[in-house]
């Protein structure tokens, strides 16, 4: 009883900070978005943009488009992550797997545009492969680009997620099937997959959610298959028609939410398996050579194109204009570096480093409020910081250019305070600290609160409690917040793409506008440029902090 | 509850911590504020910091922004916006308007932005220098470059594929080069509206001929770009074999290397553009900006482009023209009618985005 008076008034100003906070930078924006596709320039009711993206033909196709491309590819990535994570677990071991392990990991850092533009150089119309080495006329423009992009793109988070089941699946459930003589096909069918269930529902939803998000690679290899988010970003930019784009952004939003939070009840509480501390005796090889190999088959393929995809980026970059004339050059990076590339670079860092422990402190916090105190509807604040994950960054980004251009927020543009350095930091945490809030959530839910009431019971505040014992073992999940986030911050597209500044330059936005100029190989320097970056400081932070860093980033 | 602000301190710390860090603001090279001002005869510095909207080549705004900070000591930065981009910009900004000088893209969107109120009429110093058809009477907008309308042939393409090379625009809409052409979407480009214009000016202005065209046009095209110039690359990279673009832009990629590309002027007659430049209504730092328009059309900033691949024509009939730019007396032209190009420009491009773009092929 006394700990709970005491508890209370620390935990009453955390929830009022915490529910002022997330208002201002989450509610706020998304609000701004409803409130211009329901209300008209002369302030009366007329919901007509959203009716008419439902019922013009030409929007329909697009909301169609965009449905069936979120489905194929969260069909294909799922298959391809599911395929990687029976290959690494059941089909080869030692170096291999770790090889395989990192590759399948390796389009977790991609800047938003590599792949597309490397996909155009391999396999465009005049591509190296197919057009010079193979004498096909492919083009790439349009759905099938698009979801051979998407596919590669999004596969390591299907694979993360069936890599964490395979590894907790127990093994004795598979020896007993075979003992009792079934083929090991059959197991795969009738055990290994069903177990696997909830895994495929929660990569499906994530990826069709992600797919839907997408900006970078429908606007390069889309041609006329035209998306929402795609459009979304067209009305501002073309027309700056705000309510146009309100229109496909609320439209692209549902069905964004919808699938977001069906996958987090479909797959419940951060607790798909729980350990169960009884010894596994980890027999790897339960598969049969008729599987293992067309297994092979697809990912050291995919594994292949991975690397291929990647060493086109480096090799773009190097070269004078891959393709029309492979003089090994650095051109491309002087161009860069000697224009507002260096200015990008550090500004993007800085940025990102400034907003990646904000991130994982207001998911810790958040995380606290909900696991920890009793203040009412604490759910609440847990579903609506999600929102930032789940809301499609072009939507995000939308809310946060209609929130924040105005006086007295005027936190966007040339003539805002900080040279509108604010908009960009708000757009990064919104965007992450989901994550760190997930993170920060499965370790509190697996620290005893015994260890916290112990305290208490000593005489500790809870202020001190939460530092001296709370914080001291969500250390790790706090750095993986903050890890996931600085790497997403350096390379995501779809949120600031609406937010252009003067005074600070975000080399995700200059990529597309090289990418828009078609200057293709200063687009793949600053690419080389930015994957360079992530991959030190993932490792300068990996040896710092001394943990794999680059399994969180998912 | 001494101890509870400790986690408000907290809070508000991660809060601050954004503001705190990041206020030393744009960080852009001041070291050139120095001594160049007087010995240049530059105008007052205003605040001494100016943003422009630009609208031609990344790379040219930024030579030209960084030529103008050295030599007047104005802090200059820029944003770089397609001309339908930055029209749209600069009405949503109608309010509170965050940029002073509107430089480059064709006339016609000054034009238009102008009809829209944005603009404010202001006379750069030699403004009679320039010729009056480059120019608005009252200056409203004045000419900093001239350019044509062109097209880039990727003549490698063309052979493989066996397709003669197109010499006319009533050959762009020949089924044999479907999925053959780039070209920007006129809503963000001001040198696909130039080219949709054109069409206009080629049919005596019926809107309805001119149309006709342009669907047929579409069905032949690849996909929309959003930056104008961005075309002749990408016929240059052999991703398609035609380009519809300006010349001064093909010029500019046979320079980075686009070898097999080649410039088409079509035989019934091209567009031009006028580039212009305006001082935006309710500019933050009108002094500056109009410091930064009197610099603009001197001999010396006029004859910068080529040094950042920029050969439109300087409209400064003292600045000496690049040997590699394109003579507009060479090129058979139409009657471009720039007035009437603004007038009409937003019915237009609504009309293609509801019209034409949209429609299947």
């Amino acid at each position: 009883m006394i700990r709970a008076v005491r508890r209370e008034p620390a935990a009453a100003i955390l929830a009022t900070v915490a529910a002022a906070v997330l208002a201002l930078i989450l509610v706020y924006p998304l609000a701004s978005v409803l409130r211009e596709a329901v209300v008209s320039e002369k302030g009366v009711l007329d919901a007509s943009p959203v009716v008419r993206v439902l019922t013009n033909p030409v929007s329909r196709q697009i909301l169609l488009n965009t449905l069936v491309m979120g489905a194929l590819a969260g069909v294909l990535g799922t298959s391809l992550g599911l395929a990687f994570a029976l290959a690494t677990t059941r089909a080869v071991r030692g170096p291999a797997r770790t090889a395989m392990h990192f590759v399948a990991l390796l389009p977790l850092i991609a800047p938003p545009f590599a792949l597309a533009l490397s996909t155009i150089f391999l396999f465009g119309r005049n591509g190296l492969v197919t057009r010079q080495l193979l004498g096909l006329e492919i083009s790439p423009y349009g759905l099938g680009g698009l979801l051979f992009v998407q596919t590669i793109t999004f596969f390591p988070v299907a694979y993360l997620i069936f890599d964490a089941l395979v590894r907790q699946l127990d093994p004795a459930l598979e020896e007993a099937a075979l003992d009792l003589g079934a083929s090991r096909g059959r197991i795969l069918r009738t055990v290994t997959l069903p177990l696997l269930r909830p895994g495929l529902a929660g990569a499906f939803l994530i990826i069709f959610v992600e797919s839907l998000a997408d900006l970078a690679n429908p606007l390069i290899i889309g041609g006329d298959f035209n998306v929402l988010a795609s459009s979304v970003y067209l009305a501002i930019i073309g027309e700056f028609d705000t309510r146009k784009a309100v229109g496909f952004a609320v439209v692209l939003l549902l069905p964004s939410l919808v699938a977001f939070f069906a996958q987090r009840i479909w797959v419940g509480e951060d607790s798909v398996v729980t350990v169960t501390g009884k010894p596994s005796t980890g027999r790897v090889g339960l598969i049969e050579p008729a599987l293992r190999w067309p297994l092979l088959a697809i990912t050291v393929g995919t594994g292949v194109v991975v690397l291929a995809l990647y060493g086109t980026v480096v090799a773009g970059a190097f070269t004078k204009l891959l393709g029309i004339d492979n003089t090994v050059t650095l051109d491309n990076f002087r161009f860069v570096l000697q224009g507002i590339g260096t200015k990008a670079m550090t500004d993007t860092t800085l940025l990102s480093a400034l907003a990646a422990p904000i991130a994982g402190v207001t998911g810790l916090l958040v995380a606290y409020l909900v696991v920890r105190t009793q203040i009412r509807g604490r759910a609440i604040y847990d579903y609506v910081l999600m929102l930032g994950a789940a809301a499609p960054g072009i939507a995000l980004g939308l809310g946060l250019l209609l929130a924040f251009n105005h006086p007295p927020l005027r936190w966007s543009g040339a003539t805002a305070a900080f040279g509108g350095a604010l908009v960009f930091i708000v757009a990064f945490v919104v965007r992450t600290a989901p994550v760190s809030l997930r993170g920060c959530v499965a370790a509190l839910l697996q620290i005893d609160p015994a260890l916290e009431h112990a305290s208490a019971n000593l005489g500790a505040s809870t202020p001190t409690t939460f530092r001296r014992i709370t914080l001291p073992l969500m250390r790790r999940a706090v750095l993986s917040g903050v890890i996931f986030s600085f790497t997403r911050n350096m390379t995501t597209l779809s949120t600031i793409a609406l937010l252009v500044s003067p005074s600070w330059r975000i080399m995700t936005g200059q990529i597309l506008n090289e990418i828009d100029a078609q200057r293709l190989g200063s687009g793949a320097a600053y690419s080389t440029i930015l994957i360079a970056i992530v991959v030190v400081a993932i490792v300068a932070l990996q040896r710092l902090f001394g943990h794999t860093a680059i399994e969180v980033a998912a | 509850m001494r101890r509870a602000t400790s986690i408000l301190a907290i809070a508000t710390l991660v809060l601050s911590a954004c503001g705190g860090a990041s206020a030393p603001g744009p960080p852009t090279a001041s070291a050139a504020a120095g001594g160049g001002a007087t010995a240049t005869g530059c105008g007052p510095k205003g605040s001494g910091s100016l943003v422009i909207l630009g609208t031609p080549q990344e790379e040219y705004i930024q030579g030209v922004t960084k030529a103008f900070q050295t030599e007047c000591g104005i802090n200059t930065t820029y944003v770089r916006l397609s001309s339908g981009e930055a029209l749209a910009k600069l009405k949503a900004d109608k309010a509170s308007p965050q940029f002073s000088v509107w430089w480059g893209g064709p006339a016609d969107g000054f034009i238009a932005a102008n009809n829209d109120g944005l603009l404010e009429p202001y006379q750069p110093k030699g403004f009679e220098r320039i010729p009056t058809q480059y120019r608005d009477a009252k200056g409203v907008w004045t000419g900093i470059y001239v350019g044509a309308l062109g097209v880039a042939l990727n003549t490698k393409v063309l052979k493989d594929k066996n397709l003669p090379e197109p010499s006319s625009w009533a050959d762009l809409v020949k089924p044999a080069y479907k999925g053959q052409i780039s070209i920007a979407h006129p809503a963000s480009s001001g040198t696909s509206y130039t080219f949709v214009a054109t069409q206009m000016f080629l049919n005596n202005k019926d809107i309805e001929k001119g149309f006709a065209y342009l669907k047929q046009f579409h069905q032949n095209v690849l996909q929309y770009q959003k930056t104008g110039a961005a075309p002749a690359r990408q016929a240059g990279q052999g991703e398609v074999a035609i380009g519809v673009v300006f010349s001064h832009d093909i010029v500019a990629a046979i320079e980075e290397g686009f070898k097999d590309l080649k410039i088409m002027f079509p035989s019934e007659g091209t567009g031009y553009e006028i580039g212009g430049m305006a001082l935006v209504k309710g500019a933050p730092d009108p002094v500056a900006a109009k410091t930064f328009m009197d610099w603009a059309i001197t001999v010396k900033a006029q004859e910068l482009g080529p040094q950042f691949k920029a050969y439109q024509l300087p409209t400064n009939p003292d600045a000496k023209v690049s040997d590699k730019s394109v003579k507009l007396d060479k090129v058979k032209t139409v009657n471009y009618d720039f007035q009437w190009a603004g007038d009409n420009k937003k019915a237009i491009v609504d009309r293609f985005s509801n019209e034409v773009a949209p429609q299947p092929r």
